[in-house]
């Protein structure tokens, strides 16, 4: 055969492998039904959430074992120094107590935890911007917290009341406050993977388009004043894993570092949230359910900012391989919104006004429920349906949520059926 | 597996002697409709999901008794052991004795046993409903428990102010077995203090095994969720999970933790000495519910092989458990009784895994 022939058939052999490899990717990874790409969770029961992901290597699965066991651990206060171990003050004794099998908890003081703000925003005084409500014997919470529910058309807001021992102002005139459930730990380190870049392209922060959704990106002072993005929380106020499960250490549980909590146990617990999977949704891309319901979620403009596809990069740093790469369904732009006075609980942190939450993601929505029966949806679990949360939409998703209203019944019930089964 | 599915499968089942040559064991669906519909329509559907004698269960009868034959009936009795614990109580802080205090540890035990038979069914409103942490928080909370105990006397106020950690199972133990000294107490050397305190805490654990009760009851209990058709096979799944993830877990912490750190205190129950019953019961209540729901029988229904290694491994495991010496806390250092540990690790690890290989079987 000529040399010219032979070249010219290699070439299109590489060219094949390259396409091949290309479409295997392309197609393979970009299915709905697996949301995780190859991290993808199977296993739709009440432990759905607590399962590894998928194409974890078998060091990496032993390590998230280990780690796991550290999540779980149960803290109590250490006999010696005065706040050793858990507390002094803390709003939950381990990780699950809130994460409740690593889902939502319920909107109720042991489970949840309540932020507050003075009306200008700075810290309140004594206390900073989290009600620590328990305390180790001995020492004094925060303040007592009580949740009550006021009810109005069907849904339901909660009203939360301080009380303090210390001669504090705490009424509702001069602190704002607001009761945050814990956002369930699907599919974290997916998330950190995605290029910053990815995030700022959708971000329209002054609304040029014109759409009446502008999206903003978080943007945090790190170490030594430098920028960087919030991706996780439900304000975008950490802008790693590892940052979110620090703080959480820190501020939930009072176990300050390096005395209680080690880099070494803080790096565990870390890559256990980053190396654990979201669920495949129920039903294949091929049903008439999924189509029905994608087609609405776009119709309706759900899809501008809980933004259904995006893509990992590639990092020699990923703490797992199969991080990279990898075709996700978490349907968030990460970025943070305006959803109007419903949801402004008046409540200002670091820049993100009350009235601003970061997209949540909705891999695994459907779920919430199954893991856990008594949880609700949005930052406080005042909804209790899915339905209730949409409801509570407003500002740049007020068109979204009045086109919900105005559909026929059938047709809203068909774009929940899809969402139940995320 | 849905109801048609199961239907057909009972035809096939039968088929050979009906139909010895014109019926293959294994047919496309729509002959299985075509023979299955009318066939199962003359029988009368209710015929169709009633067992036979040679049928595997379906998963709604596993789970039915699941629920009425194992989960209800031991959390029955948890409610009669913790109040039998609440009264023995009674009768020592009434007239503190030795033996009274006796009979009070072997109440806190029976309650112990029951309530560990039931870890291995770690979903539903144990884990989410708060009692798991009411009743069985790890681990104790000494420091608040020493300071509250010798301080001012103890009221209801005190004890509502104490932490999950300070409560439930391990709280009374610490207490009734001497976890302040490290040594057993008489009844002369509890405090007014310790008696307050386990008056208070026996009555909290009697009040949360009967929510626990309660909330697995009744037609709009958890129980009754569960059995439903429609939720029937996810909660078979659960089943396998619970019992996967709680061999594990005794695996790698109940067992793993304390053999490397060789520090009793990381083994729960420790004060009491208890350790090893915990872990007996652990493994026969996650025998106990492959055997007793018919649930062994499904899992062989789909894979004979894999459903006798599950049954071969959980036996083993219970024979290993039994074996361990007793109590744990004296022979962390022995060679021979670290090498039983890491063969009950070894064998839990296993068979957890033989268990996971079963749920896509059952999905």
């Amino acid at each position: 055969m000529p040399r010219l022939s032979q070249s010219l058939l290699l070439a299109l052999l590489a060219l094949a492998v390259v396409l091949g490899v290309g479409l295997q990717r392309g197609w393979g990874a970009a299915d709905p039904q697996r949301a995780a790409g190859a991290m993808i969770v199977t296993n739709r029961t009440s432990a759905s959430f607590e399962q590894p992901a998928a194409g974890l290597s078998p060091a990496e699965l032993e390590r998230h074992q280990v780690a796991d066991g550290l999540f779980d651990r149960t803290h109590v206060p250490l006999e010696g120094a005065a706040g050793a171990g858990l507390g002094p003050r803390f709003n939950a004794a381990s990780c699950i107590a809130c994460h409740v099998r690593n889902g939502r908890g319920r909107p109720l003081m042991g489970e949840s935890l309540v932020r507050v703000a003075l009306r200008d925003a700075r810290p309140v005084p004594g206390i900073g911007h989290q009600v620590r409500d328990r305390a180790v014997l001995g020492a004094q919470p925060d303040a007592a917290v009580q949740v009550e529910w006021q009810e109005q058309a069907g849904l339901r807001r909660p009203l939360v009341r301080l009380e303090a021992e210390a001669p504090l102002d705490l009424s509702p005139q001069s602190v704002a406050r607001s009761l945050r459930v814990a956002p369930p730990l699907v599919g974290l380190g997916l998330l950190e993977a995605v290029p910053e870049a990815t995030i700022l392209e959708r971000a329209d922060p002054d609304d040029r388009d014109g759409d009446g959704i502008s999206g903003r990106p978080h943007w945090l002072k790190g170490d030594g004043g430098r920028r960087q993005l919030g991706r996780f929380g439900w304000k975008a106020l950490s802008a790693s894993v590892q940052d979110q499960t620090a703080a959480a250490f820190l501020n939930d549980m009072g176990l300050t570092s390096p005395g209680d909590i080690g880099a070494r146990e803080l790096k565990l617990v870390t890559f256990y949230t980053q190396t654990l999977g979201a669920p495949r949704t129920a039903l294949p891309a091929s049903s008439p359910v999924v189509r029905r319901g994608q087609e609405l979620f776009s119709e309706l403009q759900c899809a501008r900012c809980h933004v259904p596809q995006l893509a990992t990069a590639r990092s020699p740093q990923a703490v797992a391989q199969v991080i990279n790469d990898q075709r996700i369904w978490p349907y968030t732009d990460l970025l943070l919104h305006d959803l109007g006075p419903g949801l402004d609980d008046g409540v200002s942190e670091r820049g993100a006004a009350g009235s601003e939450w970061r997209t949540a993601p909705l891999w695994g929505l459907g779920l919430t429920q199954r893991v856990n029966a008594s949880a609700g949806f949005l930052h406080d679990g005042r909804a209790r349906t899915i339905e209730e949360a949409i409801l509570w939409h407003g500002g740049e998703a007020k068109t979204a949520k009045t086109r919900f209203v105005g559909l026929p019944k059938q047709r809203r019930e068909d774009l929940l059926a899809w969402l139940r089964q995320l | 597996m849905t109801a048609w599915q199961r239907c057909w499968k009972r035809l096939v089942d039968i088929g050979p002697t009906r139909h010895a040559t014109a019926v293959p064991r294994i047919r496309p669906w729509s002959q299985a409709l075509a023979l299955g519909l009318p066939l199962c329509l003359g029988l009368g559907l209710t015929g169709c999901g009633t067992p036979s004698n040679t049928a595997a269960p379906t998963d709604e009868m596993v789970v039915k008794t699941f629920v009425e034959k194992v989960v209800q009936p031991n959390h029955t009795k948890l409610v009669a052991e913790t109040g039998a614990l609440r009264a023995a109580i009674q009768r020592l802080t009434d007239q503190p004795s030795d033996e009274h205090l006796e009979a009070a540890r072997q109440a806190w035990r029976a309650a112990r046993q029951t309530w560990e038979t039931s870890e291995s069914w770690a979903f539903g409103p144990a884990e989410t409903e708060g009692f798991d942490g009411a009743l069985d928080s790890w681990p104790v909370n000494r420091k608040d428990l020493a300071t509250a105990l010798g301080g001012a006397p103890f009221t209801p106020e005190t004890f509502a102010a104490l932490s999950d950690t300070a409560k439930g199972f391990h709280g009374i133990e610490w207490v009734l077995f001497g976890g302040r000294t490290g040594q057993r107490p008489d009844a002369a050397q509890l405090t007014p203090n310790d008696l307050a305190y386990l008056r208070l805490a026996a009555d909290d654990l009697h009040r949360q095994a009967e929510g626990l009760l309660a909330s697995w009851s009744g037609s709009q209990g958890f129980g009754a969720r569960i059995s439903s058709p429609a939720e029937a096979g996810t909660a078979l799944q659960e089943m396998l999970h619970g019992r996967a993830g709680l061999l594990q877990e005794e695996g790698d912490e109940k067992l793993g933790q304390p053999l490397e750190t060789r520090d009793p205190h990381t083994l729960e129950s420790a004060d009491s000495g208890n350790t090893q019953a915990d872990l007996l019961a652990n493994v026969e209540g996650a025998r106990q519910v492959l055997l007793s729901t018919g649930l062994l029988e499904l899992i062989r229904s789909k894979d004979a092989e894999l459903g006798q290694q599950i049954d071969t491994q959980t036996a083993q495991a219970v024979a290993l458990a039994k074996a361990l010496p007793h109590p744990i806390n004296d022979h962390l250092d022995n060679p021979a009784s670290r090498q039983a540990l890491e063969e009950l690790i070894t064998q839990l690890h296993s068979t957890a895994k033989l268990v996971e290989r079963s749920v896509p079987l059952l999905s």
